[in-house]
């Protein structure tokens, strides 16, 4: 029973700590700084005791301080109220005219706090995602003329606190003066319902500094707290960045700001107790800024990285087979393709340079999130850029944007950037022939070929000739086949007469020895060297017949060609044996030659005089 | 079998001797289709150019010169042939035979070197050129006419009608014949007109007289006062010399005149009076004034030109001469008294890049298929001789016309190239003939030459010869054999006459001696050496040197070796020794290579006698296995034994053969062996003969053995006609 009672405090204990680290994840994921939008209004107390509480008219100051100190996603508005409405300006107005309205503003009247939450919170949009609160700078509860209007304005607070709570906006008070000592004072309600924050000055610090807590503790945007030491602040620009704000507030009066930066455009604000210093587009590299309050102590300050950027999304198109097993290569099953986008992802600047934010090396391993056709992906940066290898089937285009979380840098994505998959077809598949048939044909065509190979060679051993007539039987004017004889013997050749009367060497021609078949007069002469012209020698054909003879066929028709005193037919082998002569008159009827056929004596066959 | 081959020694000569007389070439004819010639064509070839001895060659052939005169030039010209340009009637022909002057001095020459037994170097050469100079003309024909003059006395003597006097008439036909061989022609008159004046102008010149006071002939009387003194005898009485004159003399002087009119239209009486002066001396009836300056000056004149045309002449018909005494050579190596089988010759009387031509060889083979390839051996040729062979190696045949030319050569044209001995030999092979052949005959070719430069230059010659099929039939022979030596060519006709006064006489001074240049007589070796081999294959012969004993009369003989024993000083050639013999480093040359067929002039003695003669040292063809060259017997034997063996066995029938060698005492090696102690035993001692009979290639190989040396012999055996076929 024991033992179950132990199961189940360890099970519930398990559970405990599972919520508990889901819930670190969630926190850790709420903390976290977002590049979301934010707005904001300072609402501004101007009734008559403002000049009492107020003389250095540092609460002027104090609405610059934020003015300039909030990144460009964040819109700033102003409220000013007395008795009624002074000045409202409305959010998303240029700072310009914000001076303007600033310097115009003088403290008279009464204090309609009423109204002038009201007009601050009607000041808002609707936009979703946006961060908003008010500030509100005022020295006194809500006083008005009677007590009617009193108790209207009260009711007017409550009811902007109300929507203010609905709509999200936290509100931040600011106590100016010595005379809003007791918390509970009414006006201090909105801060309370808005989950806002009540700073009194004096006890919270000088009102820069109640503003620099407020916009570094309360406002979520990413920023850098930076350190000044004797007299100067010192950083590091990374590539890239759009536009680099350094805020320096203090309680005392700063002396001049000093800042010696390539930038395409510097700009430097001074305030009573603050200073801003706007680059745009500087280059990168270590800055320092330089302040005439050689005791640092006093100076508080942070950096704000503003990135104008759009991501590069390249994507190739890749296709890939999927590897056949041996058995489906074998049945000719058709491959079966991947496809796959492969991106390459960079963020440019969107300046002229079109620098790559995150080949800085600061972004080097860091990962990045990005939405990608709707679906979150996270990849780290190598190489200033992310690769991310997408399942290809089904899309033709990818959506992406890039969710750069950064603490510490604002970025100004344009996204989301779509880019088209150029799709390739995949490549066609040929599937292996059946060879079986084909090898089936082909072996039969062997056998043929080899059959007529066969009966080639049998034929090539076998030369077929119509013999002449004469008194020996073989000779009979019917075809005779020659089968296997050799040739023997060899020719001496006697160019008797030539067209131009020169003497051609005689020459011996071996026959001994030579394969069977055909062989030319002209073969023979060129090969002896004797080079006679067209004349016909091409067309006296020789060939080996049986019991040593040599067989001479005329082809030709121009040539008369003579065994003997006996003239060859035309197309008529006739047999010559040794010692026999043969004479032939070529066709240009000048040229005579005499080849006399020979035996060879052993000695001769084994070529001792080769 | 018994004796089926009669001669062994029939010899080819590849030279011409007379164009204008049929040649071989000619004689065989169209030979398109022909296997062999007729019976008739050989019997005709043979009437016309084979001969058995020099006077049959020099009857058949007729060897002559042809000579006719150039106005232009007032110069003779002599050539071989016949010039086609010149009329018939202008032409001379000279013939050259054992009369001519020339050719009989050169023969003489021959003769009285081979008795004397001298060397050339202790020969007195002068005393036979002498024999060409007009004053040995005139010798000769002072006996002829003391003969014509005698006969023409004892005709005149005869009644008409006399039986005796028609045959003293015919002799003097014959007579006549020969005189008007000297008279019908100006060339021929020339020594008899230089004499004839040189016996006018210098009667008396031969004493020792050096009076020079003018002749007039006169007779011994005594004085008034009784001194004995010579009278001038008064010529207008008398028209006779203080000789008796007679009418036998009268006659003749008439039927010389006549004669000499008869023969030349356009003679004149200058010449008739010559002609009759020349044959008839005692004519004292003539005119004996001369006019003594013209006299002089056509001696000077006649004397003159008889050297330019000796000379002419000389240069001319020098070649011919050479190959005619080559033929005298070759037939004298056999004596005259010997009867058996006498050499023949074959003269093709063509030259031989003509018959060696392609277009034309195929005649020669024609001829030899005729005669060496049947079992009739009566006109079967064994022998070839091709002289005066080009010393350059790689002469070729003259083209029949230069399209281009070509580089220029000094070549001899009358020698023969090696193309065309090679081309000759590779036909000789087939037919089993073996061919003797002897390098250009001149002073670097003699006995001198070969004492002083070895034999190396004659191998190196041969370089293209060897290694070939048909080396086994060529025969390089040498040296050639010196018959007048270059520097002792040198003829003295007679001197120039010069007029002294009031007397003419010869001219003493040196330049004023007529003087011409024969520039040496050569005869190539390889007529001696066909000669002398063709000899001993006569049994006959052979008995002669040997004794009847040691030679079998009924077999040839081929297998004499004349290298072996002492045969070499038996067999010795005709020819006279030339030099003192070959150095001991020659001799050692010449036995370490056996190179070709070499002569020697050596001293030797045999049973006592010194050998005077030239001998044969080596017999070798160019046929070698590396390191020595074969003799030649060998071929000899296996020709014969190959020829014998195809007669005998039917063209090689198998079962012929092997009865042919079958231990049968019947059989033809039994009866070999049986004679085996003879020289000229085809099987001598130590030979042997086997056979092997290749059934599968049909062949039977015969092992012919020499003295231990195996010389293979194959044979195809003829299958189709014999029992097994």
């Amino acid at each position: 029973m024991k033992k179950q009672w132990n199961h189940i405090l360890f099970f519930f204990q398990m559970l405990l700590l599972c919520f508990l680290s889901a819930g670190a994840v969630m926190a850790k994921g709420e903390d976290g700084y977002s590049t979301h939008d934010g707005e904001i209004v300072l609402l501004l107390d101007t009734s008559a005791s403002m000049n009492t509480q107020d003389p250095d008219r540092l609460a002027a100051d104090a609405v610059r301080q934020v003015l300039y100190g909030l990144p460009k996603n964040w819109q700033t508005g102003l409220v000013a109220y007395g008795t009624t409405i002074q000045a409202v300006v409305p959010l998303g107005t240029e700072p310009q005219q914000m001076e303007e309205t600033l310097e115009s503003i003088t403290c008279s009247g009464y204090t309609n706090a009423g109204e002038g939450l009201r007009q601050a919170v009607g000041l808002f949009t609707e936009d979703a995602d946006t961060e908003r609160c008010i500030i509100m700078l005022t020295d006194g509860e809500i006083d008005m003329p009677d007590s009617q209007e009193r108790e209207a304005s009260r009711s007017l607070y409550a009811e902007a606190v109300s929507q203010a709570r609905q709509k999200g906006i936290r509100i931040y008070i600011v106590a100016i003066g010595s005379e809003l000592g007791d918390p509970g004072m009414h006006i201090f309600a909105g801060a309370e319902e808005t989950d806002g924050a009540i700073y009194w000055e004096g006890p919270s610090g000088t009102l820069s500094q109640i503003m620099g807590r407020i916009l570094t503790e309360r406002l979520d945007f990413p920023k850098e707290d930076l350190r000044a030491e004797g007299g100067s602040l010192k950083s590091e620009i990374p590539v890239g960045a759009e536009r680099v704000t350094y805020m320096l507030w203090s309680e005392q009066p700063m002396g001049e700001i000093i800042v010696d930066h390539p930038a395409e455009n510097m700009k430097i604000l001074q305030g009573q107790r603050y200073a801003v210093v706007e680059l745009s587009d500087p280059e990168a590299g270590n800055i320092q800024v330089m302040y005439g309050d050689t005791d640092g102590s006093g100076i508080q300050a942070y950096e704000l990285l503003e990135y104008e950027a759009v991501p590069e999304v390249t994507a190739e198109y890749r296709i890939e087979e999927i590897p056949r097993t041996a058995e489906e290569v074998k049945k000719n099953i058709p491959p079966v393709y991947e496809h796959f986008t492969d991106l390459t992802v960079r963020l440019l600047n969107t300046s002229e340079s079109h620098e790559n934010i995150w080949s800085d090396a600061g972004f080097e391993g860091k990962e990045v999130n990005c939405i990608i056709n709707g679906e979150s992906y996270t990849e780290a940066i190598k190489q200033g850029q992310i690769c991310i290898t997408l399942p290809a089937d089904g899309i033709d285009h990818v959506e992406m944007s890039v969710e750069e979380d950064n603490e510490d840098a604002v970025f100004h994505i344009q996204q989301p950037v779509m880019v088209e998959i150029e799709k390739e077809p995949d490549p066609a598949y040929e599937p292996v022939p059946d060879y079986r048939p084909l090898a089936g044909i082909l072996g039969i065509l062997c056998i043929l070929l080899l059959i007529l190979l066969l009966i080639w060679m049998r034929r090539k051993h076998t030369t077929i000739i119509y013999m002449a007539k004469g008194p020996s039987g073989n000779e009979n004017g019917k075809p005779s086949e020659i089968k296997d004889c050799p040739y023997s013997g060899k020719l001496n050749l006697y160019v008797v007469r030539t067209e131009d009367g020169r003497d051609v060497p005689p020459q011996t021609y071996r026959l001994f020895g030579r394969k069977s078949g055909r062989l030319t007069l002209d073969q023979i002469l060129t090969s002896c060297g004797i080079r006679l012209g067209r004349i016909g020698a091409d067309g006296i054909l020789l060939y080996p017949g049986p019991d040593h003879s040599l067989i001479i066929l005329d082809q030709t028709e121009g040539c008369t060609v003579m065994r003997g005193m006996e003239i060859l037919k035309k197309g008529t082998g006739y047999p010559v044996y040794y010692n026999g002569k043969i004479t032939v008159s070529f066709e240009d009827e000048k040229t005579e030659m005499e080849l006399h056929y020979r035996n060879l004596k052993p000695g001769e066959r084994e070529g001792i005089w080769e | 079998m018994g004796n089926v081959i009669k001669q062994t020694n029939r010899t080819m000569l590849f030279e011409v001797i007379n164009p204008d007389k049929l040649d071989f070439l000619t004689l065989v004819g169209d030979v398109r289709g022909m296997e062999s010639l007729s019976d008739d064509k050989i019997r005709e070839i043979n009437d016309h150019l084979l001969v058995h001895s020099f006077d049959e060659l020099l009857e058949k052939l007729d060897p002559k010169v042809y000579c006719y005169y150039n106005a232009n030039n007032q110069k003779v010209a002599y050539e071989l042939e016949r010039p086609e340009q010149v009329p018939e009637e202008m032409l001379t022909e000279i013939p050259l035979n054992r009369q001519n002057e020339f050719m009989a001095m050169l023969m003489s020459m021959v003769d009285t070197r081979r008795a004397e037994g001298s060397i050339n170097v202790n020969f007195k050469f002068e005393k036979l050129t002498e024999m060409i100079s007009p004053r040995k003309v005139m010798e000769a024909i002072r006996q002829n006419r003391k003969e014509l003059q005698y006969t023409y006395g004892e005709y005149a003597k005869l009644e008409e009608g006399d039986p005796k006097k028609l045959d003293l008439a015919d002799k003097l036909n014959v007579m006549f014949e020969e005189a008007s061989a000297n008279y019908n022609n100006v060339m021929a008159m020339l020594p008899l007109a230089i004499e004839d004046i040189k016996t006018r102008l210098l009667l008396g010149d031969g004493t020792d007289k050096k009076d020079h006071t003018p002749l007039a002939l006169g007779v011994l009387s005594m004085g008034e006062h009784g001194e004995l003194k010579v009278l001038e005898a008064p010529k207008a009485e008398s028209t006779a010399l203080a000789t008796v004159d007679d009418h036998v003399n009268t006659g003749l002087i008439e039927a010389l005149k006549e004669d000499y009119s008869a023969l030349n239209e356009e003679g004149n009486d200058y010449v008739a009076s010559l002609v009759a002066r020349t044959f008839c001396p005692l004519a004292s009836t003539m005119e004996s004034t001369a006019d003594m300056e013209q006299e002089v000056a056509n001696y000077n004149s006649y004397l003159e030109f008889y050297r330019e045309s000796k000379d002419a002449f000389i240069k001319t018909v020098k070649p011919l001469i050479e190959k005619l005494l080559g033929v005298w050579c070759f037939f004298e190596q056999y004596p005259k008294k010997v009867k058996g089988m006498r050499p023949s010759l074959l003269v093709t009387n063509v030259s031989n890049d003509m018959l060696a031509k392609s277009g034309n060889i195929s005649r020669l083979i024609t001829y030899l298929n005729t005669v060496n390839a049947k079992n009739d051996f009566g006109n079967t040729v064994w022998y070839a001789i091709i002289p005066n062979v080009s010393l350059d190696q790689y002469s070729k045949m003259k083209l029949t016309r230069e399209r281009f030319r070509g580089n220029a050569k000094t070549e001899r044209s009358d020698v023969n190239s090696v193309e065309s001995l090679a081309r000759l030999l590779d036909v000789f092979k087939d037919y089993g003939v073996q061919c003797f052949f002897s390098y250009e005959a001149d002073d670097s070719t003699t006995f001198n030459a070969l004492a002083t430069e070895g034999v190396e230059k004659y191998e190196d010659r041969c370089a293209t010869l060897r290694g070939k099929p048909y080396s086994e039939y060529a025969i390089p022979c040498l040296p050639n054999f010196t018959i007048i030596p270059k520097d002792k060519s040198g003829v003295v006709l007679d001197r120039r006459m010069v007029i002294n006064g009031d007397t003419a006489e010869l001219s003493g001074e040196k330049e004023d001696i007529m003087k011409l240049w024969i520039d040496g007589v050569y005869v190539g070796a390889a007529y001696v050496a066909a000669g002398i081999v063709a000899a001993c294959q006569c049994p006959e012969y052979l008995s002669s040197k040997f004794g009847k004993r040691r030679v079998d009369p009924e077999l040839p003989g081929v297998r004499f070796d004349i290298e072996a024993d002492n045969h070499a000083l038996v067999v010795c050639t005709t020819m006279a020794k030339e030099i003192t013999g070959f150095t001991n480093s020659i001799k050692n040359d010449i036995n370490r290579k056996n190179f070709g067929f070499v002569f020697s002039s050596e001293n030797a003695v045999y049973l006592g006698n010194d050998i005077t003669n030239i001998m044969v040292y080596k017999t070798r063809n160019l046929m070698s296995d590396g390191y020595v060259y074969e003799p030649i017997y060998k071929t000899q034997v296996s020709n014969y034994i190959e020829r014998i063996l195809r007669h005998g066995t039917g063209d090689f029938k198998e079962d012929s053969i092997v009865q042919f060698f079958s231990n049968n005492p019947n059989s033809q090696k039994s009866r070999w062996l049986s004679k085996r102690e003879y020289l000229n035993g085809i099987l001598g001692q130590g030979d042997d003969i086997e056979y092997l009979i290749d059934e599968d290639n049909g062949y039977c190989t015969l092992n012919i053995t020499f003295n231990g040396n195996v010389k293979n012999l194959e044979v195809e055996i003829n299958r189709l006609s014999a029992s097994k076929a």
